[in-house]
């Protein structure tokens, strides 16, 4: 690897615009001047699975194109991720890690030269009116690292998303700028990982085990669940026959539940619900 | 001027660029972001083109076989398991002569599924009569579709662009698009061929009995063999036009080196890092990257390989009970040198199994002549071995 390549991981989950940001970086990056190149990890294609992208930067060519595994920057924009310290495998020595975390989580590496935390879900709930971290965490970066100006960030949010989207997103940015907070260094010496995999990576694989899919519960993914309130059910079965998991079943005639171990928390159920009774509940974080 | 775009983006704007008439695909992963921005560019009006939607790959082939011999320029996309199924109609499209250009987003092919990348489906279809171009990069990805329509014209042979599926479709990196006077300067702005015409009626692939379809098969094969005279002409006329080249072969470090790295594709970024790492810890190595492998650079790799010891190949296909496809055909024009190199295969990047410059180091180091075909499987794991 080339020293001036500067390297960057970032984990997510998917619906969390994880591409979406590594490729509004590149951007802005690309508008600064640099040699860019963004990917994403290629994993499941759903909303809630562990996700990477990636992002190179550099002042020359860039030629290597494998996934990151020593990063310069790791930027974690799920919280419960951050709360794994698997996801800042590999960093280098003096590195930057970005956490989207209320607080500063227990494990943090030891390698790391600066770790930020920034409330990026609250923030973005609090401008977007909804839970997408990417703009915050971008902001955040550019606080953190000094590697791209804002202005370029700003233009490249205004070249991808229409005019009031842009307009919320810039103003997200600067939030997560302004209000990005430096961490006690970390204690935990970097966990060895047989593979140099992140957890995201990891999960990924093991749903791919053989005979995998009823130990895996992928009911982590969430980030809203259904209740069912049985004050107005009338049987009708259609979150049962909607549900794409298939893990909703009739109790009693007009009593519905769900196996919250496989539920994503996709919502169609209550979408599909014709008389309202059942809610979608945001899941109270640890 | 530069712009910063996602592969699919870029060939698509490509593909648009070259003026094409008819476009018909079937969306599969990681083929899809290419032919998307294709039906919304015909949508939209930016572009005079029929958009065919179709129910499989089998007819999205068909349909562009038709337009084609009608005399329009066509054009699909496709990978993988859509590529199998249309391996009938590719074998036809050679047959008829016909100037289709395809862009296959190389991926692994079933069972077990795998969206990711390798070029067994590319590799799989070799013996079809088409051309097939290996992009490295999205630059090269972009300049090959141009190239291989002008080609497929020249030569009344269809072209395959292969790309490598998410590791250059699905990624954002720096690429300069021609204008379209630049594109019309190079391309004229419409396909020359009509074979079928309502007013010269015609039958096309008609029965060949047993006294003439050896012939065919031979001026085909002839055809097919010849083109990289064609190839070599369109590649300067590229070149002074837009000042950038791209194989049949191209070299890295490669007129001193004691030890060759080849590979197909996108690999060939990660090959040039590692060649110079090893050469700042004194090794002489270099690589080659074999862009064109139909028609098959037998001559230029001779040229270019004649002089080193040891020939490594990165190769991302296998053939089943025989071995690397791509070594196989380098053993192949190398047996004919008075003093051959060694030629040692490693299978690598199945499925989208990740490749490093640490691991393309590994392989370049290891001399063991013994070592498995397979680079870096993995221990089987607990409930694998049960």
């Amino acid at each position: 690897m080339t020293d001036s390549v500067i390297e960057i991981r970032i984990h997510g989950r998917g619906g969390q615009g994880n591409v979406a940001a590594a490729e509004l970086l590149a951007l802005a990056a690309f508008k600064d001047g640099y040699e860019v190149q963004a990917f994403p990890a290629f994993g499941a294609e759903r909303a809630g699975s562990p996700v990477q992208a990636f992002v190179r930067l550099a002042h020359s060519r860039i030629r290597v194109r494998s996934q990151i595994y020593q990063p310069d920057v790791v930027i974690v924009q799920d919280p419960d991720l951050a709360r794994d310290p698997s996801v800042f495998a590999g960093i280098k020595p003096g590195g930057t890690l970005i956490l989207n975390a209320e607080s500063a989580p227990e494990l943090l590496p030891r390698a790391a030269g600066h770790i930020f935390a920034v409330p990026a879900t609250a923030i973005a709930l609090e401008v977007l009116g909804r839970p997408m971290p990417n703009a915050v965490m971008l902001g955040a970066f550019i606080a953190a690292t000094g590697l791209v100006r804002i202005a370029s960030l700003a233009a490249a949010i205004s070249e991808r998303f229409k005019p009031e989207v842009a307009h919320s997103n810039t103003l997200a940015a600067g939030m997560g700028r302004d209000r990005i907070q430096e961490l006690p260094p970390g204690t935990v010496d970097e966990i060895p990982h047989s593979a140099g995999l992140s957890r995201a990576a990891v999960e990924l694989r093991e749903t791919m085990e053989p005979g995998s899919s009823s130990r895996y519960h992928t009911s982590g993914w969430r980030t809203s669940h259904p209740v069912f309130k049985y004050e107005r059910c009338n049987g009708c079965d259609l979150c049962a026959v909607f549900c794409p998991e298939g893990i909703i079943s009739a109790r009693t005639r007009t009593e519905y539940e769900a196996n919250y171990d496989f539920c994503k928390g996709c919502g169609i159920c209550a979408v599909e619900c014709p008389v309202g009774d059942i809610e979608m509940v945001a899941e109270a974080r640890p | 001027m530069k712009q910063l775009l996602e592969g699919s983006a870029a060939i698509a704007e490509m593909v648009k660029l070259c003026r094409v008439q008819v476009v018909s695909a079937y969306p599969i992963t990681p083929q899809t972001h290419i032919v998307e921005q294709l039906a919304r560019t015909i949508s939209g009006g930016e572009l005079q083109a029929e958009y065919v939607n179709v129910e499989s790959e089998f007819s999205a082939a068909s349909v562009v076989l038709g337009a084609s011999a009608a005399g329009a320029r066509a054009y699909t996309a496709t990978t993988s398991q859509g590529l199998l199924l249309m391996a009938e109609v590719l074998f036809n499209m050679a047959g008829l002569r016909l100037p289709v250009v395809l862009t296959c987003a190389n991926r692994g092919v079933s069972a077990p599924i795998t969206i990711w990348n390798d070029h067994q489906d590319a590799m799989t279809v070799r013996d079809s009569g088409w051309l097939q171009l290996f992009a490295a990069d999205n630059q090269e990805a972009v300049d090959l579709h141009l190239l291989a329509f002008r080609l497929a014209e020249t030569l009344r042979l269809p072209v395959m662009v292969c790309v490598d599926g998410f590791i250059l479709t699905h990624a954002w990196e720096p690429v300069n698009l021609p204008s379209q006077a630049a594109v019309d300067a190079f391309l004229a702005p419409s396909a020359p061929i009509a074979l079928l015409d309502p007013a010269r009626p015609a039958t096309l692939g008609a029965l060949a009995e047993p006294d003439s379809y050896m012939e065919h098969r031979n001026r085909l094969f002839e055809a097919v063999e010849g083109s990289m005279q064609t190839m070599e002409r369109l590649q300067q006329d590229f070149e002074r036009q837009f000042g950038r080249r791209h194989g049949p072969t191209a070299g890295y470090r490669v007129d001193d080196a004691d030890v060759a790295v080849v590979a197909m594709g996108s690999l060939n970024g990660t090959i040039e890092e590692a060649v110079d790492s090893l050469r700042d810890d004194g090794q002489r190595v270099g690589s080659l990257k074999v862009v064109s492998f139909r028609p098959f650079p037998a001559a230029e790799l001779r040229r270019d390989l004649g002089t080193v010891r040891r020939v490594v190949v990165l190769e991302k296909a296998v053939s089943m009970g025989s071995g690397g496809i791509l070594s196989a055909e380098i053993r192949n024009a190398l047996y004919e040198l008075p003093s051959r190199p060694m030629v040692k295969s490693h299978v690598v990047g199945l499925g989208g199994r990740d490749v490093t410059v640490r691991d393309v180091r590994e392989m370049v180091l290891s001399t063991r002549e013994d070592a498995p075909l397979f680079f870096g499987l993995r221990q089987p794991t607990a409930v694998e071995v049960s």
